[in-house]
């Protein structure tokens, strides 16, 4: 599998209160491109970024290419078709965005927003 | 609207507060009926229950004698308030009143005209916290793992079979886990002084609580189902803020326990959802819970359904609900009057 990403991810809890810690950001700097994995079908995108798993009730936040990337996948885009599209799009190279790919999706993978 | 049925409806939970009972949000959702034309009568325990001052939810409040009295008093004291109020329902809310509501649903139907839709004494008996363990096998449904005890000193003897932490509930609320022997006894004390004995060790599982709030037609059949995860949680353990999930595992529990047990009323299905997606029923409680009215919000009135239910009429199952819709508790400060105090602490009506 051919990987190439932008950037990098990491899940903060947005604070130690109890009364937000089920409400998590992901902050994303720059982004990814393929993934030859299945977004959850029922994963709620919206235009501003906020992500809702409607199976959890997990709630995210994403920068615009994090959702532009989301989107792609959950279209069923190819690696090579989203691949190309960052390439065009950004201005990146290979290895950093593959290193970046590997940290999204495996957090993706960990939230359960996505399987392998 | 104004073609709605005129109805007189009595409930309890009037206490609105930190840990609520569900009275003021089973009022709303009563209120917001498109078929009835509800009148609200509040019976309540305490003179500072918030809900006998919400004078916009609730026409009229009356004291009412505590559970422990027992079901004489509250029978006579229901007889007087019958004559004056005329109720067609009663939806009591608190599990330590539920034994003598469901004892007197005969005679409060018969003898003085009240409906109520509840659980059986069968139902009501068998699910409680600390027979968890027999309800799972019988209906095979998973549980954690669960003793009573009656003596702070039973817990030394169940560390053979316990691993720290565990999880020390009291017969009807309040649940603390406990990290050590120290402080699982420190916790059999605190919850055995206010709620009584017995208290219920429970095995801890660890994983993200979600809840139903459903309700059963006594025929296996489940009238409405929402399910919900806590947002933000109190130090009581209390949701403040929830959200509703479309969460199939959950619901089918839901409706394979009460196609099971033929459960008849409303219910609240505490379950403990772990990483590796098993299910673990933690407990039932036998009533609405406080967040119902999320349910109303999202597209199932579960209050009216159960109002339907209550006079003997047919009731369609809810289809679906709306996912993602939020509930956000927040505190507020009432002005009241010290005469309307004085009134429902000394005559116990308002």
């Amino acid at each position: 599998m051919s990987v190439l990403i932008i950037g990098t991810g990491k899940v903060v809890d947005s604070a130690s209160n109890s009364f937000f810690e089920r409400i998590k950001f992901i902050l994303i700097t720059f982004y990814v491109i393929h993934l030859n994995m299945k977004i959850k079908k029922n994963l709620a995108l919206s235009d501003t970024g906020f992500v809702f798993n409607p199976s959890t009730g997990d709630s995210f936040s994403v920068n615009p290419i994090g959702l532009e990337i989301l989107r792609l996948i959950k279209s069923s885009k190819s690696e090579a078709e989203i691949t190309q599209y960052i390439l065009d799009t950004y201005q990146t190279d290979r290895e950093t965005i593959e290193k970046d790919y590997y940290d999204f999706t495996k957090m993706l993978q960990t939230l359960k927003l996505a399987e392998a | 609207m104004n073609n709605r049925q005129k109805i007189t409806v009595a409930v309890t939970g009037l206490n609105n507060v930190d840990s609520p009972g569900s009275g003021i949000p089973v009022i709303r959702g009563l209120l917001e009926s498109t078929i009835y034309d509800v009148r609200i009568i509040g019976l309540s325990y305490e003179p500072m229950e918030p809900g006998i001052y919400m004078r916009d939810l609730v026409s009229k409040t009356y004291q009412i004698p505590t559970p422990a009295t027992g079901q004489a008093a509250l029978m006579n004291r229901l007889r007087y308030i019958q004559a004056i109020e005329h109720i067609d329902v009663l939806i009591p809310n608190f599990d330590a009143e539920l034994f003598n509501f469901i004892k007197l649903a005969d005679p409060l139907s018969k003898e003085l005209g009240i409906k109520t839709f509840l659980p059986t004494l069968a139902q009501f008996e068998e699910r409680h916290k600390w027979q968890l363990d027999e309800f799972g096998e019988k209906y095979g449904i998973k549980v954690p793992k669960s003793k009573k005890i009656a003596a702070a000193y039973d817990i030394k003897k169940l560390e053979d079979h316990f691993s720290y932490p565990l999880v020390v509930k009291g017969k009807y609320y309040d649940a603390t886990i406990a990290y050590s022997a120290e402080q699982a006894v420190s916790a059999f004390h605190k919850i055995a002084a206010k709620w009584g004995l017995p208290i219920i060790i429970q095995e801890f599982t660890k994983g993200t609580e979600v809840n139903v709030t459903a309700l059963g037609d006594g025929n296996g059949n489940t009238i409405g189902a929402v399910a919900m995860r806590k947002q933000v949680i109190t130090d009581k353990g209390k949701a403040w803020a929830g959200i509703t999930i479309d969460d199939e595992n959950l619901l089918e529990m839901t409706t394979d326990f009460i196609r099971k047990t033929k459960w008849r009323g409303p219910c609240e299905i505490e379950v403990i959802r772990t990483d590796d997606e098993d299910y673990y029923l933690i407990e039932i409680n036998p009533r609405f819970p406080a967040w119902v009215y999320l349910a109303v919000g999202a597209g199932q009135n579960h209050p009216e359904a159960l109002l339907k239910l209550a006079l003997g009429e047919t009731v369609e199952p809810f289809g679906e609900y709306e996912v993602g819709k939020l509930f956000i508790r927040y505190s507020y400060d009432m002005i009241c009057n010290l005469a309307d105090f004085q009134q429902i602490s000394t005559v116990g009506e308002l």
